[in-house]
Order: structure tokens, then C-alpha cells, then sequence
């Protein structure tokens, strides 16, 4: 007799069960009607690369939370391999998987959601494809890319969001985005993507990359 | 009587031996001055520079040497400041810190005496100079150590002062206090002696509104870049850090500018990463990546166009611990330095560090740059340190580099 799979922690083996809500782009979900206690979340951001050019894949994800005008708070909070903490440490970025082989989420960026600054309106999950231009890949080469968000108090995935599109020149994306409505914090599928990596995606959100 | 050592204040008085001092610990009295300097309690005085516990004297000295020279009018503001004070100021030698807590003439209640209430006249009274007396009970209050009542008769204030010092119970912080009451209901407020700004205004750098003697030190603003202007790197100001986004997004490229009059000169870098592997990237001996023989993800890699270039990709600045730019002669010839090492962030910021060297063959380092918690400290050394690149090496502390002969380690 078969047990069922157990709920597996992030990154780890195993198959979680797919509690969460699947979206499509574009839907949202709220997060607190889901997991009504909900103090902190961990949004993992997984892909597989099927590359053709024989260079490694690097993809880095990255966490930006944005105030009003949609615009970055401040520059310590665009949370990225090289600023693992927001400045109220609300934000944490797990560090970096460098060659995304193996199962379970490839990157993970851990939130508290009671820490986050009232500020704050919304915090925006991107991943870039580190040196694309000189290496000639896109996102079109990334397969099975998703991002979803678990509930850290008891590893249950709240949400999910499989990207499924073709996206052929884009260089950087973002998954997805975790905002506030009122009282409480929904999710939303984005995959929207930029032809400017990383630096693109953080001008545009308004880091001062200069 | 048995000796409990836990106990102090329960040993026995020895006064049979004069030449013990009596020491007991502050009275418990509320407001009692030294009381509260003793346990870091000092009461708000602008800037007290002296309050630090065995501070050397030369913080003292300077305000007070400061206040002479000030104009006396600041000094009169605190109302009903007896102007009597107007000893002599001993001058430096007995521990300034005057107004409050060390200000042993001061009253002991933090309230207002009554005592003495001078009139307050608005201009500096010359005190009468009358040398104060050595031991005497400080009665003029203030006084002696009151730095800021206006700086008579210095002549006089020499002589008073050792014998101050002599005076045993001004400076007996053992002893009760016998501080004749002073009126100064505005010295609570700190105005006196040593209070550079009697008035808010003044001395604002001194104003730390501490209720400890302690002072933090002096926030240092680090350098950083601005945009659209370039950094330019000189011996007053040597550094510059870069931020987290410009240390790890895109690369950071290093490229010596320079005239061909100066020579032949190249470039080098010797780096340390996190895991302790040491090496040098010279593009004039063809090794042109770190690590060596990383070809595919070089984290700092060598080329020359018009000018020698070496460029640093800042996604791996984690694996980077430090590194030190160099120039030398690629022909072996005398250099005639000049031009400038320009680095250049990924948005564009740029930091320019002028190469002013005599004409030397030596070995140059002319920038450092170190990872400090994920942020890029960049300095211009313009260092000549050795005859060849392994001396200069090793003069920067790159001692894992083993090497094969003065110019190329051993990969």
C-alpha cells in the first residue's frame, strides 16, 4: 500500500502536496484567506534549462519591495544575491543555487509578513539570467520555470504559478508578486518579462543602479 | 574584626595610618554631582569634554584653552552666573571638566542655591584677582574650575592653580562633599566652566546632550559615487564604496589611461578569493583569467584595446575577497608615469585615480579593492613598492601566491 508523499520542506525532495491554488497569469489568490494566521511565507522560485550552447545557466531571483508608484522603497531593498536581507530583515533571500540542477525550488526568498514595512505595498519576485547577452540565452531556453508560496509555519504551498509561455528574447521575468489588500496579502501571477536583465528589472523598479 | 573582602564599606577604619586616604564610595545623596559622574550619570552638559574618567588632559585643555580666547559675553548668559568666579581660572593642569560633575566647586543639589546670588552683570567682571587660596573651601563656587568666567588675570590663575591641585578636597572624590552652594540655578542646565556653547547655539559638533560621560565616535560618511560626475581619487581622500547594487550587478572595469609617452605599461591584478586561491591576471603574459584557465566564467578577466583593461564580473563578488590592481613596464624600460586608472560601475559611475609617480622601472600598485560585507571599498594606493611584481605582491600581503620566477605565479 502506497503512503501518500509527504509534505516536503522547501527545496527539499519529494513531492509536496499541491495544496495551492494553481494560477494562470494574470490571476491572484489571497494569501491570508487561505492560511488565516499567516505570519511568514517562503516564495520559491524553481526552472530546468535546457540549454543548447553548452554554457552553464545561471539564474538569479531577486525580491524588490515596492511603496506607492510602484517604486522601490530604497536601494537596500532589492534583495539580491549580494543583499540577502532587507534592511528589517523582514525580507531574506536563501541564497543562490548556481548551476539550478536538482529538485525542489531553486531559489528561495523567505518573508515576514508581519515585519514588512507598512510602506511597503507590494513585493515583487523576479529572476534574471545572469551575462544573457554574451551568452546568447533567454528565457526561451528555460523550461518549467514556476514560483510558488508556502506557508512556513507548516510547509503547506499556498499558491503556484507554472510559467508556460514561450519567451524567446526576455533575458529577465517577474514571477510574480506578493501585495497587500487592505488587511491582508494576496498573491499575484505576473511573468512578465524585460530584455534588460537585471539591471533592467532594477531600473525599472527604480534602484539606483548607477 | 574578620576582613570580609565582599565588603568594603564594612572594613575596619584604619586611622592609625595616615597615609590612607579616605576612600568610601559616593555618598548616596541624590544630585550629588560627583555621585552621578562617578556612575555615568552625569547630568546633561553640552559637550564635556573632560568627563571621561582619566581622559588625557589634552581634551580638556583645548576647550579651556578655547574659552579664554572666546569673548566673555556668551558666558554671561546663564543668569545669575556669579561673576565672582571670576578667579583666576586655573588654567589647564586641574582636570576641567568644570561644570558639573567635576566641577568641584559646584553646588551639590542639582536645585538652585540661593547662596550667592550675584548679581548678574552682563559684562565680563574682572574678577578680583585675588589668588584663590589652595585649600580653602572653594567658596566663590565655580570659580576655580570654572573655565568660563571670563579669563582674567591669567598671571594669577598660574599661581592659583597648582596650589589647586594641591587642595585636597576639591579633588577628593572620596570625601563628602563640601561644595559651597552656588547660585547658579542655570548651571544645571550645564552652562559652565568647560561648556564651549553656553548657549545651545555655539559648539554645535560638542553637542551630544549626553547624559553619559561617553561620546560616540563621529560617524564616518563613507565616500561614495554620484552620478554623472566622476569620483576622483586623491591622497586626502583615497576611497570610495561602492553600494550593493553597484558591487554586484554587471562588472566593474579598471582601465589605465595613459599617453604612450609614458611607456609600456601594463596591467595586473593580483586577487584573493573567499576560498584563499591567490593568483595574478596579466594580459601581457597572456594569463588573462581568474581563476586560471576559467575561461567560460572568469571572475576578473584581462584585455587590452586601446588601453590595458581588466574587468571584474560582479556576479561572482562573493567568491572575491580582494584585489590589488598594478602596473609595470611591460619592456623593462623606465616608466614616466602619468595618466589616470579609470573604473567604471556598471551604470556608469566612474572613479578616477590620477597616476602622479615619479619616472621609476618599479612596480606600481595603484588600487586596492576589497570586499567588505558585499560592498566594494575601492582605494587608490599609487604605491611604487617593489622591483618586481612578486615584491609588490608580497608588500600587499599576497603571501598564498607561490611563484615561479619575479613575474608569474605558479598556476
Amino acid at each position: 500500500m502506497l503512503q501518500p508523499a509527504v509534505v516536503a520542506g522547501i527545496g527539499g525532495e519529494g513531492d509536496a502536496i499541491a495544496m495551492g491554488v494553481s494560477l494562470s497569469k494574470g490571476g491572484n489568490v489571497s494569501l491570508t484567506k487561505a492560511a488565516p494566521n499567516l505570519t511568514s511565507i517562503a516564495v520559491g522560485l524553481g526552472w530546468d534549462v535546457r540549454s543548447t550552447s553548452g554554457s552553464g545557466f545561471d539564474l538569479d531571483a531577486s525580491a524588490l519591495a515596492l511603496g506607492d508608484s510602484h517604486k522601490v522603497l530604497g536601494d537596500d531593498y532589492f534583495v539580491f544575491f549580494n543583499n540577502l536581507t532587507s534592511p528589517d530583515g523582514s525580507i531574506e533571500h536563501q541564497g543562490d543555487n548556481l548551476t539550478g540542477e536538482g529538485e525542489g525550488d531553486d531559489e528561495v526568498v523567505t518573508i515576514k509578513l508581519t515585519e514588512v514595512p507598512p510602506q511597503a505595498l507590494s513585493i515583487v519576485f523576479a529572476v534574471s539570467i545572469y551575462d544573457a547577452e554574451n551568452r546568447q540565452q533567454s528565457f526561451g531556453q528555460v523550461r518549467n520555470a514556476y514560483i510558488r508560496v508556502v506557508n512556513l509555519a507548516n510547509d503547506v504551498e499556498l499558491a503556484r504559478y507554472d510559467l508556460t509561455e514561450d519567451a524567446s528574447v526576455e533575458t529577465a521575468m517577474v514571477f510574480g508578486e506578493v501585495y497587500r489588500y487592505g488587511p491582508e496579502w494576496k498573491f499575484r501571477a505576473i511573468g512578465q518579462g524585460y530584455a534588460s536583465g537585471l539591471a533592467g528589472i532594477a531600473r525599472d523598479f527604480g534602484v539606483n543602479v548607477g | 574584626m574578620t576582613i570580609d573582602a565582599a565588603a568594603p564599606d564594612r572594613a575596619v577604619k584604619r586611622t592609625d595610618l595616615p597615609f590612607l586616604r579616605r576612600r568610601s564610595k559616593p555618598v548616596a545623596a541624590a544630585h550629588s554631582k560627583i555621585a552621578d559622574f562617578v556612575t555615568g550619570r552625569a547630568t546633561a552638559h553640552a559637550g564635556q569634554p573632560g568627563a571621561r574618567p582619566g581622559q588625557p588632559s589634552a581634551q580638556p585643555l583645548n576647550p579651556s584653552v578655547g574659552q579664554r580666547t572666546a569673548p566673555v559675553p556668551p558666558r554671561t548668559t546663564p543668569a545669575a552666573r556669579p561673576p565672582v568666579p571670576a578667579e583666576p581660572r586655573p588654567a589647564p593642569a586641574p582636570p576641567p571638566t568644570a561644570t558639573s560633575s567635576l566641577d568641584l566647586f559646584a553646588p551639590q543639589p542639582v536645585s538652585p542655591q540661593p547662596v550667592s546670588p550675584q548679581p548678574v552683570s552682563p559684562q565680563p567682571v574682572p574678577p578680583p584677582a585675588h589668588p584663590r587660596a589652595a585649600s580653602g573651601p572653594p567658596r566663590s563656587g565655580s570659580t576655580s574650575l570654572d573655565l568660563g568666567s571670563p579669563p582674567p588675570a591669567p598671571a594669577t590663575t598660574q599661581s592659583a592653580s597648582p596650589a589647586r591641585v594641591a587642595s585636597s578636597t576639591s579633588l577628593d572624590l572620596g570625601g563628602p562633599i563640601s561644595l559651597p552652594p552656588h547660585a547658579a540655578p542655570t548651571r544645571p542646565s550645564g552652562s559652565t566652566s568647560l561648556d564651549l556653547a553656553p548657549a545651545p547655539p555655539a559648539a554645535p559638533s560638542r553637542v551630544p546632550a549626553a547624559s553619559t560621560p561617553r561620546r560616540a565616535a563621529p560617524a564616518f560618511p563613507e565616500p561614495r559615487t554620484q552620478q554623472g560626475i566622476s569620483t576622483i581619487l586623491t591622497p586626502f581622500a583615497p576611497t570610495v564604496t561602492l553600494t550593493r547594487v553597484q558591487s554586484g550587478v554587471g562588472s566593474l572595469t579598471f582601465e589605465a589611461v595613459v599617453a604612450a609617452g609614458v611607456g609600456d605599461l601594463r596591467l595586473g591584478v593580483a586577487y584573493q578569493l573567499r576560498s584563499g586561491r591567490s593568483s595574478t591576471v596579466q594580459h601581457h603574459a597572456g594569463r588573462r583569467f581568474a581563476p586560471p584557465g576559467e575561461t567560460r566564467r572568469p571572475i576578473i578577466m584581462a584585455s587590452r584595446q586601446q588601453f590595458e583593461r581588466l574587468a571584474l564580473d560582479l556576479r561572482q563578488v562573493t567568491e572575491l575577497e580582494r584585489c590589488v590592481v598594478y602596473a609595470f613596464s611591460g619592456d623593462g624600460g623606465r616608466l614616466r608615469w602619468g595618466g589616470t586608472l579609470v573604473a567604471t560601475t556598471f551604470g556608469g559611475d566612474r572613479i578616477e585615480m590620477p597616476i602622479e609617480l615619479p619616472p621609476s622601472d618599479a612596480v606600481a600598485v595603484l588600487a586596492s579593492v576589497y570586499n567588505i560585507h558585499g560592498q566594494l571599498v575601492l582605494r587608490s594606493e599609487m604605491d611604487l613598492i617593489g622591483r618586481t611584481v612578486r615584491e609588490a605582491c608580497r608588500g600587499y600581503g599576497f603571501d598564498r601566491i607561490t611563484w615561479l620566477d619575479e613575474m608569474s605565479p605558479v598556476d
